[in-house]
């Protein structure tokens, strides 16, 4: 039984632990990244794409599934279905436009806030941000960074090396680090292009971490199903 | 919802597993049961065709599985994830191949397999009828359909397809109906009854 000074002790620790939203440094004219936006490091088009996916909880405990992601970069759309190995679908649901509809949710993607939460995290892992960056410069190592201010009131930063090394960062709205998202470069890229394993993962308590294997990447050359009927 | 009833919920993942161990060819269930009661051992290759509405063509895994009466079984697949689920002397694992090689894993889904086990035996002994989980209907034409009793299952499979083959023993294919919108199909092929299968097909993971 954990003693109560130390669960105190804990708790105080705690939001030092965590992660904070830091300062950009201000940069010189002529050393500022130029662009507009990191888009080159997300699927650009319509795509669809299946991950082997390994969940990974606070427990330890880790389960594989199958993610079926087909997505549209124009329309900023998605459909996911998110099976088990033997193929039977536990999640499906799709969003357009910042519309979510979910088709199927079995236990345990049933859970109040799960198939928001999946969402959340799909368009976080495909889709740059909707609105401009409000702030860019480089860090102290030189990374170019894009940070994004977010409806919720938290904060998404973009920090790109080159088109294998990036790290997206999302903050809550008090700045405490929420999401990490990368792609394992020693894993390399499909023939497409895409990162072949990308790493996301929740920080905090209850935090998990999913591990996704490109399988298969196919474009799309029709659209109608994405859409809105 | 009591834990015998979370379990029942947790099965459905491996419901293919259940129904392609549906063996036998039968006019009635009486026949169904004497042809299963000979039947200690089936190796076959499957291809799983999942169907969506969604998707343009359907998503294709293969594999093979190996069976050995009373309560042994490798349900492998081989394409497009490989892994590996076993069930010998009471215990069940998965394997499944990660960027460092294959990892056992552990979930929720494994610990219901006791539940599973027992509705296996009473399948393979014929004896459909009399589950629990499944009430099933033998029709024409080598056609077994199995709905779920409960109306909470049901929202999750809609119905199971069995379709025998014509040599005694053997199925053709496999149909789970989960939405009208979402239903796998599974065939298999290079099916060999009661051939010796070395136990250690059952244990080791190579």
């Amino acid at each position: 039984m954990i003693h109560l000074s130390r669960l105190m002790l804990l708790l105080m620790c705690l939001p030092i632990a965590c992660s904070h939203l830091p300062d950009i440094p201000s940069t010189p004219p002529d050393a500022a990244p130029t662009g507009s936006c990191p888009a080159s490091i997300f699927p650009q088009g319509d795509w669809q794409l299946l991950h082997a996916i390994e969940a990974a909880g606070p427990g330890g405990g880790k389960q594989t599934l199958l993610g079926l992601s087909q997505i549209s970069s124009h329309t900023r759309s998605a459909h996911c279905v998110m099976m088990t190995l033997e193929g039977m679908v536990l999640f499906q649901a799709s969003f357009d436009d910042g519309t979510l509809s979910v088709q199927r949710a079995v236990a345990p993607f049933d859970r109040p806030g799960m198939a928001e939460g999946i969402v959340d995290d799909l368009r976080m892992i495909f889709f740059i941000p909707d609105r401009p960056y409000i702030q860019t410069g480089r860090l102290p190592d030189g990374t170019r960074v894009y940070r994004y201010q977010l409806l919720d009131g938290g904060t998404q930063d973009i920090e790109t090396q080159d088109q294998t090394h990036w790290v997206i960062h999302r903050y809550d709205r008090r700045h405490r680090l929420v999401r990490t998202v990368r792609p394992e470069p020693d894993q390399g890229r499909s023939e497409q292009g895409m990162p072949n394993q990308i790493l996301l993962e929740a920080h905090g308590l209850v935090g998990y971490q999913l591990r996704m294997s490109l399988v298969e990447a196919q474009p799309l050359t029709y659209q109608p199903k994405l859409k809105k009927g | 919802m009591n834990n015998l009833h979370k379990k029942r919920n947790t099965t459905y993942l491996l419901l293919p597993l259940i129904a392609v161990l549906c063996i036998g060819w039968a006019g009635s269930w009486d026949e169904l049961k004497s042809t299963a009661g000979t039947v200690t051992s089936v190796k076959a290759a499957f291809r799983q065709e999942k169907h969506l509405k969604i998707l343009a063509r359907p998503l294709i895994s293969e594999g093979v599985f190996y069976y050995q009466a009373p309560r042994s079984l490798r349900w492998e697949y081989t394409h497009p994830v490989q892994s590996i689920l076993l069930m010998h002397d009471g215990s069940v694992k998965r394997y499944v191949q990660t960027a460092s090689g294959m990892e056992m894993e552990r979930s929720a889904g494994l610990d219901a397999m006791q539940v599973v086990l027992d509705e296996i035996t009473r399948w393979l002994q014929g004896r459909f009828d009399e589950s629990e989980m499944f009430a099933a209907q033998l029709e024409d034409a080598g056609r077994i359909v199995l709905t779920p009793k409960e109306e909470g299952f049901k929202a999750i499979i809609q119905r199971i397809e069995i379709h025998l083959a014509e040599e005694p023993g053997m199925i053709r294919d496999v149909f789970i109906f989960e939405s009208p919108e979402a239903y796998t199909h599974m065939l298999f092929s290079d099916t060999a009854l009661n051939a010796p299968i070395d136990a250690s097909i059952f244990r080791a993971v190579p």
